[in-house]
């Protein structure tokens, strides 16, 4: 079996301790099976946020840099998809910070798509009328689903990242789930 | 737990209503590679600043302690680590009857490497030394072609005690180059060059890669968030240095000769750690050479075609250089200037020999350690028999020798 493309499928990384050492000792094997382990699902995640390919991409790339500069005084806990992803939240935040814009931009075509097309999410197929839901659900909301379903974290890692009990992302992640449903239900009467 | 209040398919619903595009793979390849480079050249051991104990760095000091020269991914969990074979490699620098020689336009330049000449050759005007908060930091290097644009900095620092040592988390940004008009050049690979040849340069030098500049553009500005090697919070950040570029005089470049490919297959010996009499396609190469003023540099690089050994998996270490009278050669380490493509099956390897006067031909003798990849689980079952004695947290503390032969199915079936 080779490493080759390990980037691309979505099997959960297996990242022992081992292999997190060398790669702090810059050892290629140890930076390619974490760079393989992790690409996709970061620049998936920031695509989810960013909603471009561009901004994405940038993003990625800040990401992965500063994974490089802050590996050395990382501490291998078996947490490691919790600090990569802290690193790329904190990106996608300094992101946000610096481009106001983009964030009125996201909010507007919120607005738009609310107070616009609100029949057109009704009648609509599921899926489109459900993309324009979770749009109305808040920052924390969006964030769990995207972790969860866009960037196919555990609850486990999840509760790691942000620093919470797995039963309450669990529940948490539910209940947004439920409420999504419910919306969805409704619209069909 | 009380069950979701929703049918388990609408968990699929909502993944499908939050997917988003693949990214292209050009563009996860060229990251990829840039962050292989980049971690490289960063996070080597040999890179990092004073070993004495640091409070905000204590997993380090233990890491280096420990390390390893070469170990490869515990994802696979059944590799085998085998010293399959050693090998020769024939060199003779004074007959080029015995390899055929192909001159081409390459050109080595101490501290950036091999680079290809042509007529709008540019190199640095002349270093440029900044000195903030007791940091000196020179460019000492910059080499301008048709592929690339090459800078190359140092700096000197006082000695900082370890309690000194605090660390700033980002934003970390990456060194650029800004041209006149505005553009800019970001950083594409960096890595560590030897500082043999620079008296003036401390202990880390360092070389980035750029895209190349227009051949009418004589200035760039080269921006650094963050010196490499060292924690942030130990050097001032945010360097700016204007730098001005000159044609190359052609006396400070060494020609490069290039070899066709004569390849050398590897062939397998029994060594102590294995009985497998296989090389798994394995092919030695001599790619080009330079002769430096003391001695000559050797670029070379090995390939595998057996995807038992996976990217990485195998790796050439020069052991020894003899003459054409049996004696023994000194060599040292030099920077490869290359990383396989991903999912590549090769390896880079490049030497320096610090010397003029020997015999030719050299034989070169190579150690190659393999990582192969089991496609089975090898299993076993044994009797352990009652067991009777228990220490005081209840554990057993018998021991067994099982001596048993574990069948790897994928290994043997390559015996034949």
């Amino acid at each position: 079996m080779s490493n080759q493309n390990m980037g691309r499928k979505d099997a959960p990384p297996n990242l022992g301790d081992a292999l997190i050492q060398d790669a702090q000792h810059g050892e290629p094997a140890a930076l390619a099976a974490i760079y393989d382990a992790y690409a996709l699902r970061i620049h998936r995640y920031f695509y989810s946020r960013v909603e471009n390919s561009a901004d994405a991409e940038d993003l990625a790339a800040q990401t992965f840099l500063s994974v490089i500069e802050a590996l050395p005084r990382y501490q291998h806990r078996g947490q490691f998809t919790a600090w990569i992803f802290q690193v790329a939240r904190s990106k996608a935040m300094d992101f946000f910070r610096r481009n106001h814009s983009t964030v009125q931009h996201d909010a507007e075509v919120m607005g738009d798509a609310f107070d616009d097309t609100l029949e057109q999410v009704i009648q609509g197929q599921d899926v489109e009328r459900l993309r324009h839901l979770i749009r109305f659900l808040d920052d924390d909301e969006r964030e769990l689903l995207r972790l969860r379903f866009v960037v196919e974290l555990s609850y486990v890692e999840i509760a790691e990242l942000l620093g919470r009990k797995e039963d309450a992302v669990r529940k948490s992640v539910n209940r947004t789930l439920e409420r999504l449903h419910l919306l969805m239900e409704a619209k069909h009467v | 737990m009380s069950k979701p209040n929703y049918p388990p398919e609408f968990e699929t619903q909502v993944r499908q209503a939050m997917e988003v595009p693949e990214p292209k793979s050009e563009t996860l390849d060229a990251l990829r590679e840039q962050f292989i480079a980049r971690g490289i050249s960063s996070l080597k051991a040999d890179l990092q600043p004073d070993p004495a104990p640091n409070p905000f760095r204590p997993e380090k000091e233990s890491n280096k302690m420990n390390r390893k020269p070469f170990r490869f991914s515990p994802r696979l969990a059944w590799g085998v680590a085998l010293l399959i074979l050693a090998s020769l490699l024939v060199i003779a620098f004074s007959s080029p009857n015995v390899v055929t020689a192909l001159r081409r336009l390459l050109g080595y330049v101490p501290g950036v490497g091999v680079v290809e000449q042509s007529p709008s050759l540019r190199m640095l005007a002349e270093p440029v030394t900044v000195t903030r908060e007791s940091v000196t930091l020179t460019i000492d290097q910059a080499v301008l072609t048709n592929e690339k644009t090459v800078v190359v900095y140092s700096y000197v620092t006082p000695l900082y005690d370890s309690d000194d040592g605090f660390f700033m988390d980002g934003p970390f940004g990456s060194p650029a180059l800004v041209l006149p008009d505005g553009t800019r050049l970001e950083i594409k690979t960096g890595r560590q060059v030897s500082t043999m040849d620079c008296s003036e340069c401390g202990d880390i030098r360092y070389a980035m890669e750029f895209a190349p500049i227009p051949a009418d553009v004589n200035e760039a500005t080269l921006e650094i968030p963050s010196l490499v090697g060292i924690y942030n919070g130990l050097t001032p950040l945010d360097w700016v240095i204007d730098l001005k570029f000159a044609p190359a005089d052609p006396s400070t470049i060494i020609p490069v000769i290039e070899y066709q490919p004569t390849a050398t297959p590897v062939s397998a010996t029994s060594g102590p750690t294995t009985q497998i009499p296989e090389n798994y396609g394995a092919t030695l190469v001599l790619d080009k050479s330079a002769t430096l003023p003391d001695g000559y540099i050797l670029y070379g690089n090995i390939t595998w075609t057996d995807p038992i050994i996976p990217p990485y998996g195998l790796n050439a270490t020069l052991a020894g250089i003899k003459d054409a009278n049996g004696n023994d050669i000194p060599f040292e380490y030099a920077d490869e200037e290359a990383y396989p493509k991903q999912g590549e099956l090769r390896g880079y390897w490049a030497y320096k020999i610090p010397q003029m006067n020997f015999s030719a031909p050299l034989t070169l003798s190579f150690a190659v350690n393999a990582w192969v990849t089991l496609m089975d689980s090898p299993s076993f079952t044994f009797d352990p028999g009652r067991i009777r004695n228990w220490d005081r947290n209840g554990r057993s503390i018998r021991m067994w020798w099982l001596l048993m032969k574990l069948s790897m199915s994928s290994l043997r079936n390559r015996q034949g």
